[in-house]
């Protein structure tokens, strides 16, 4: 799903990723762990396309990253879905709006879209906030947004930036069940965090670490490298 | 096809969430396209005169009161063999009378003058300018008119040719530059305008291309845009036109002007909307791209 070897990238002088080789295979659940500033959201963006790759090379869904144009990174983006640390949904329209945007921009029918939407939204218990503007909701159900966003078009790959920074424990848990039912349907997730708890959740997850842009360590709970 | 309206209907429904631009910008292209229009509409106009008078122009001779009848007759009948003359109107002292009494509108009665009419004989000549040396062949006619026998004065503008000569000239000078000119405006209103409009959903363009939509289901709403703005634009222009089309038709319909304006035809109007649509649509286009 994911293969990268020897990436690095820089902003301006300051080098943020330095020299990584990484690899993840279809169905892989991957937390990718840290302190703030280490890397990941730059890591998780260079997956996403947003940032181009500098050096190195970097293959995602079997997209090659460093030559694919800006034209076509649709595609790539249709195979990989982001939740971003700062959720990045549309504050003016409701909930269902901005959940059934990737799915409108698919061109997907009318009757599936509400469908599936509902579906979501009721699994991240949001169906009662479905005609809701987001920038009425708090910190916690914008960022059940962007996750149901991002899972309703059943991705290939799930790329979250710390998808439970702004949930209590017990929504963290609930949103932790809903990227395990979808990695059971075959998907394959990353998610970037330093919330122990989650991490202790699911087991079977591989970690990785980054530090410094540096990804040093690489181990799957109960302590079997692989 | 189902997609396409969609996010046809999108580019126009688009346009206003941002009401105040939209109207500043549309108040700017009515503008543009009526100064434009109504540029038109003069040369449209003149173009139309000129075309009623078939870019002749009139040679009034006067002959002496005193000249004989008959010899007068046998020269009228020679003039229409001239060089560039197309008609030929003659007038007897009488018929000059009537034709004088006409134009009192019969307040006044000129009946008792007649036989003994104190006008001259005359003659009008309509001629055709020539394409080439039309002052040269206005001097030379005129000097063959005052040659003839008993012709006491010939009236001759020649301003006329020379208006003529300078007209066509200028319209064939002016009339790209000043259209191209506006058309220039029109894309840089509606350019800015576009730019705005990406400047204000930055955010919301950057969250479409990160949950996959194309680079077209993207920009094709904003070139809607720009061709809505276009067309609205020059649609209220050719309104606006209209209305003061209605105020000025017969402002020039006095004595002894008799001329009526009229309207630009059905086919300029539909250039001007679509020409204006495609320079919106043209002008989002380089502001996409840049």
């Amino acid at each position: 799903m994911i293969s990268i070897s020897r990436l690095s990238f820089s902003f301006g002088k300051q080098l943020a990723l330095k020299d990584i080789n990484f690899s993840m295979r279809q169905g892989e659940f991957v937390f990718l762990c840290g302190p703030s500033g280490a890397g990941k959201t730059t890591f998780m963006r260079i997956l996403h396309g947003a940032l181009a790759v500098q050096r190195g090379k970097v293959d995602v869904a079997g997209y090659n990253m460093n030559t694919l144009s800006e034209n076509r990174k649709h595609f790539l983006r249709r195979d990989v879905s982001v939740v971003y640390q700062d959720f990045k949904i549309l504050p003016d329209q409701n909930v269902f709006a901005n959940v059934e945007l990737p799915l409108k921009v698919r061109g997907v029918a009318r009757h599936i879209i509400d469908k599936r939407v509902r579906a979501v939204l009721r699994s991240l218990q949001l169906d009662k906030k479905a005609q809701t503007l987001c920038e009425e909701l708090s910190g916690g159900e914008q960022q059940r947004v962007a996750v149901a966003r991002a899972v309703v078009v059943k991705p290939k790959l799930l790329l979250a930036d710390e998808p439970t920074g702004n949930l209590d424990r017990d929504l963290a848990m609930r949103m932790m069940d809903i990227f395990q039912q979808f990695h059971k349907f075959g998907t394959s997730i990353m998610i970037a965090t330093h919330n122990q708890e989650i991490l202790e959740r699911m087991p079977c997850a591989r970690i990785v670490t980054l530090e410094n842009g540096v990804m040093h360590e690489e181990r799957l709970m109960h302590g079997v490298t692989p | 096809m189902m997609v396409f309206f969609r996010l046809f209907f999108q580019g126009i429904r688009d346009l206003f969430r941002v009401p105040w631009s939209l109207c500043m910008t549309l108040a700017a292209i009515t503008l543009v396209c009526f100064l434009g229009g109504a540029f038109l509409l003069v040369l449209h106009n003149f173009n139309l005169q000129i075309e009623a008078r078939h870019g002749n122009v009139q040679f009034q001779i006067f002959w002496n009161t005193q000249a004989d009848k008959e010899e007068v007759q046998k020269t009228w009948a020679g003039l229409s063999a001239m060089e560039g003359v197309v008609n030929v109107r003659t007038f007897t002292p009488d018929q000059a009378l009537d034709v004088l009494g006409e134009s009192f509108q019969k307040n006044i009665d000129l009946d008792w003058m007649k036989g003994r009419s104190p006008l001259p004989p005359t003659a009008i000549l309509d001629c055709q300018v020539p394409d080439a040396e039309q002052t040269k062949w206005a001097q030379s006619t005129l000097s063959t008119l005052k040659a003839l026998p008993h012709v006491e004065k010939v009236s001759f503008n020649p301003l006329q040719v020379d208006l003529l000569t300078s007209w066509v000239g200028f319209t064939k000078m002016a009339f790209w530059p000043v259209i191209v000119f506006l058309l220039l405006v029109v894309a840089l209103v509606v350019g800015n305008t576009i730019k705005l409009a990406l400047l204000t959903r930055r955010e919301e363009l950057e969250i479409l291309r990160f949950v996959g939509a194309s680079r077209a289901y993207i920009q094709f709403p904003l070139l809607v845009g720009g061709l809505f703005q276009g067309v609205m634009g020059s649609a209220l222009a050719l309104g606006l036109l209209g209305l003061a089309f209605h105020f000025i038709k017969d402002l020039l319909n006095i004595p002894p002007l008799w001329i009526t304006i009229s309207f630009l035809p059905s086919m300029h109007c539909l250039t001007m909307l679509g020409l204006l649509g495609a320079v919106g649509m043209l002008s989002s286009l380089v502001a996409l791209r840049n």
